[in-house]
């Protein structure tokens, strides 16, 4: 099994206009053919609302908003036009308390530069062959924080406190038939 | 809470009162998954590594600009000009993110030891900063575009073991 990009439009939000190139040569490489662009988060954002692609790829540190900010925004369940689209972050932080804000927001994988073609690939196969459930508690809403299952966990339970909403999920297929 | 225009849809995901969990959305799936081998994947990774090196010629170009720019901050930053810190730091994330992928992966470590210092330290002396930046611009300038340089390896050490003492300083002070 592997991705087909033919099938997929893609959204690039990152101010470096060589990322930007080194991303779109990757991903037309693999085969896509939709690849949109901006350059900065607040142009990212309304891009995603008009052309809502499939798959969003965002940098960490850009002006006016944040890879983090544009990625809360996007996971908003009613204002949104899409809060599950996948989102992919790429930036050259490492550390693991950013790894961990960034999942905090919403992030569905993390992947650290340099880039290259595998790392690229595998992210997107995973966003795309294992979509992880998503989740929504009083302070979240975003795919869940937990790869696995750990049966004898003793920690804090952060999905305590607070009444939980019932979201309706509809796949983009059925979204784009014609009613 | 329904989203926008689904209210006659029904929900795919079972309420636990605290929290609710929603099944995982597999349109993806069903739309971009296709039948073919590991040698096909094999293909479109040759592919797409084939793209980036056509972009190669034009890598000691794109650092030079993102140097410039880098430099460009470090001037505001040191006027103390508004938002002078974020963009120095912006810049320098930039660098440290980019460089390796654009064939200068010392000057990404350069730029990741001067990372940390900022995203840990209160006030990075500009001595410090300094010495980063200018490795970086010698780095750049000099076209070193491998890792084990000998002469970049020593500069990138000693940045390094400036960054640790500094950082376990703060830490000792409680900064």
């Amino acid at each position: 099994m592997r991705v087909d990009f033919t099938k997929l439009r893609f959204l690039i939000i990152d101010d470096s206009q060589f990322m930007r190139r080194v991303l779109k040569a990757l991903l037309h490489g693999f085969g896509a053919r939709e690849v949109l662009e901006a350059e900065d988060g607040a142009t990212g954002l309304e891009t995603f609302m008009t052309y809502t692609p499939d798959i969003i790829i965002v940098d960490w540190e850009m002006p006016i908003l944040d890879g983090l900010e544009v990625t809360r925004m996007i996971r908003q369940p009613t204002t949104s036009v899409n809060p599950f689209a996948p989102i992919i972050m790429i930036t050259g932080h490492s550390e693991k308390r950013r790894v961990t804000m960034a999942r905090e927001a919403g992030v569905n994988e993390f992947l650290v530069k340099p880039i290259s073609s595998k790392g690229l690939y595998d992210r997107i196969l995973t966003v795309v062959a294992f979509p992880r459930p998503f989740i929504r508690t009083k302070n979240f809403f975003g795919p869940d924080r937990r790869r696995g299952s750990v049966n004898n966990y003793a920690g804090p339970e952060r999905r305590k406190g607070g009444e939980a909403e019932v979201i309706k999920t509809r796949a983009l297929i059925e979204k784009t038939r014609k009613t | 809470m329904p989203l926008p225009n689904e209210r006659n849809h029904q929900p795919d995901s079972v309420d636990h009162g605290t929290h609710t969990v929603m099944a995982p959305v597999r349109d993806l799936a069903e739309r971009a998954m296709t039948g073919g081998s590991a040698r096909d994947v094999d293909a479109m990774l040759a592919k797409a590594e084939q793209n980036l090196a056509s972009l190669k010629k034009d890598f000691p170009e794109w650092m030079a600009a993102e140097f410039a720019s880098l430099e460009e901050a470090w001037v505001k930053y040191k006027s103390k000009g508004p938002n002078s810190k974020a963009l120095m730091f912006r810049k320098v994330h930039d660098m440290r993110g980019q460089a390796a992928t654009l064939g200068y992966p010392l000057a990404g470590r350069a730029a990741d030891s001067l990372c940390k210092l900022m995203d840990t330290l209160a006030a990075v002396p500009d001595s410090v900063i300094e010495a980063h930046v200018q490795t970086i611009r010698v780095i750049i300038r000099d076209n070193v575009n491998v890792e084990d340089h000998p002469v970049g390896v020593m500069m990138i050490k000693a940045l390094d073991k400036l960054s640790y003492d500094l950082i376990q300083q703060a830490l000792k002070a409680g900064a």
